[in-house]
């Protein structure tokens, strides 16, 4: 059969073997061929990924890769999901549009360390995504953290080692709450491949000890995926950081952590029904306050990164919710905020006196209105399938306050529209490569209500998620 | 148990330092006594009294202790090593910056300029 040949671990074991090479790239054929190797790499592991997204349709539970032959539950297991497998090539997608990007921005220096680190962070988060280990979880997670930081402080200016440290340190303490909480769930269970403990747990059942698990849980990944209190470390690395890093950080490191959540609080732990009001309050207040205090920025990269957490707030709420409808709701935000934030964040890092540039008004259009959740856009069947959800579980307040700081959303996101738009400046033609592209697959997502059987690959993203006997 | 309330005073350190310091240093200390806190938790679920070893070997007939804790510890504390070497580096990015590793002089710092120099 090819469709063996799409086996994720390649792609993981050649990113890394390129990565580690990166220096002797750049000593063969200088910065250029650093980049140039960097660029296929992306473009390779993007296409590679759709063809594995592609063969993890054929398994509705999801594939099961085993590493190095052992048996699990006693080797480590890759579990490719198509919503993980999507999710994976869309982190490469957008790797390939920084690094293009990244070809105009002369400062970055050495080139290949940052290379590397944007391939780490994009190979971390795509781990992430495909493991079905929690340990193997716990590495990839700290890969990605470890390259993120790096990127984060790259620039070494004032406002990114400023903003970096306090990301570190918060990033850092949420690692051992991490660690604690996996200690916890293997002292409990005594596996950490994650269908296993989903069993085991069955039979266990959520003793004090696996709520505190649950907990710990929430604040190691509650940094990264930006759940209030937790993400007052990104509004500043999202004002100072380049563009593109933020970019792949929206894509990447934000989605792995909200997805690592959806694997532990849905597939492990199974929605608990005690703790699923906290959740969702969590959520709203994250959403709540991201909204308030983007309507009070002044600078449009402060109130873009706030806007990314609100969405990251909504993501939290329909993860946690767990329900059918609210997990299609989780996937489709997810892929809408990597689309529409991104093309804002290209864009927000060339903004001239007057506003955008003239030349990617129609992205800048596409952005905001993806950003908002506009009817087209397919964040709209996000929000309305959260809505939905949240009608069917009878959380009325929720559903209240969500639309009322949606409204408040539409109304900061109008205002920087309209000071923006008008703008004469012309955006550099390379870096301009990078938004048209996602405008153009935000553009394609248009039409996918129209694709026959696409509920069936919603559908199919979900399953290996669903609980029986949750709503 | 010792073992359990050993570890849980290391972290609960830890976290005191992280949260009543303002010198940056310290706080990268405090994270470091409570990431040492942490693994020993880890061995702690995985050891057994008089256990040997995990190693298959003729003659160990013993009780073997759980390899998993310890692999998981292992990685752990490279990654540990890894992340706090990159922390004091951008601590010393903050230093040649703002001229102090306080945490608090430097956020007073950057809320008092516009921070637009970035």
């Amino acid at each position: 059969m090819t469709l063996k040949l799409f086996d994720p671990m390649l792609m993981i074991g050649i990113s890394l073997a390129i990565v580690f090479l990166m220096p002797i790239w750049k000593a063969l054929g200088g910065k250029k061929l650093a980049w140039a190797v960097s660029v296929l790499l992306y473009a390779f592991n993007t296409l590679f990924m759709i063809g594995v997204a592609y063969r993890a349709t054929l398994y509705p539970e999801g594939l099961i890769i085993k590493i190095g032959g052992f048996k699990p539950p006693f080797g480590i297991v890759l579990h490719v999901t198509f919503w993980g497998a999507v999710l994976s090539t869309f982190v490469w997608f957008v790797a390939f549009l920084s690094i293009m990007y990244a070809s105009t921005r002369y400062d970055a220096e050495p080139a290949d360390v940052y290379y590397a680190l944007l391939t780490l962070l994009a190979l971390g988060s795509s781990g992430m995504f495909l493991t079905g280990d929690i340990f193997n979880l716990f590495v990839f997670t700290e890969i990605t953290a470890l390259a993120a930081f790096g990127l984060s402080a790259f620039m070494k200016k004032k406002g990114t080692a400023y903003a970096t440290i306090k990301y570190i340190i918060m990033a850092e303490v949420a690692s051992a709450f991490l660690l604690v909480a996996i200690a916890l769930l293997y002292g409990k269970l005594g596996t950490l491949n994650m269908l296993d403990a989903q069993q085991t747990l069955k039979t266990v059942g959520m003793t004090g000890a696996m709520v505190l698990s649950v907990l710990f849980f929430l604040v190691g990944y509650g940094v990264e995926a930006e759940i209030f209190p937790l993400n007052l470390w990104a509004p500043d690395v999202y004002k100072y950081v380049p563009e593109e890093v933020i970019a792949l950080f929206i894509s990447g490191s934000s989605k792995a952590a909200a997805f690592a959540w959806l694997r532990m609080w849905v597939m492990v732990f199974g929605v608990p029904q005690k703790m699923l009001q906290t959740m969702l309050w969590i959520g709203i207040v994250t959403f709540a306050f991201a909204e308030v205090m983007a309507y009070s920025q002044k600078s449009f990269r402060r109130a873009l990164g706030y806007a990314s957490l609100g969405q990251a707030g909504l993501v939290f709420v329909a993860i946690s919710l767990g329900s059918e409808l609210a997990l299609k709701a989780a996937f489709l935000l997810m892929i809408n905020h990597i689309l529409s934030e991104a093309i804002l964040f290209y864009i927000a890092g060339n903004i001239g006196e007057d506003g955008a540039p003239a030349n990617v008004r129609i992205p800048l259009v596409f952005g905001f209105l993806g950003a908002v959740s506009m009817p087209p856009f397919i964040g709209f069947w996000g929000k309305i399938f959260l809505f939905m959800a949240l009608a069917k579980a009878g959380y009325w307040v929720m559903f209240v306050l969500i639309a009322l700081f949606s409204i408040v959303e539409i109304a900061y996101m109008y205002k920087w529209f309209i000071s923006l738009y008008k703008g004469t400046g012309k955006m550099d033609l390379v870096r301009s490569f990078s938004p048209i592209m996602l405008t153009l697959v935000s553009f394609a997502m248009w039409f996918m209500p129209f694709v026959p059987k696409i509920m069936d690959l919603l559908d199919l993203a979900i399953k290996p998620f669903l609980q029986k006997g949750v709503m | 148990m010792m073992f359990y309330i050993a570890a849980l005073s290391l972290i609960g350190i830890g976290l005191y330092v992280v949260l009543t310091k303002k010198n940056l240093v310290k706080v990268l200390i405090g994270i470091s006594i409570a990431d040492s806190g942490v693994n020993l938790l880890l061995i702690s679920v995985g050891y057994l009294k008089g256990g040997t070893a995990p190693i298959l070997e003729k003659g160990l007939n013993k009780p073997m202790v759980d390899p998993v804790p310890q692999a998981l510890v292992l990685t752990a504390i490279v990654i540990g090593v890894a992340t706090l070497a990159l922390a004091m580096a951008v601590v010393i990015d903050v230093k040649r910056h703002f001229g102090t590793v306080e945490l608090d002089k430097v956020i007073k710092m950057m809320r008092g300029g516009d921070g637009s120099d970035a």
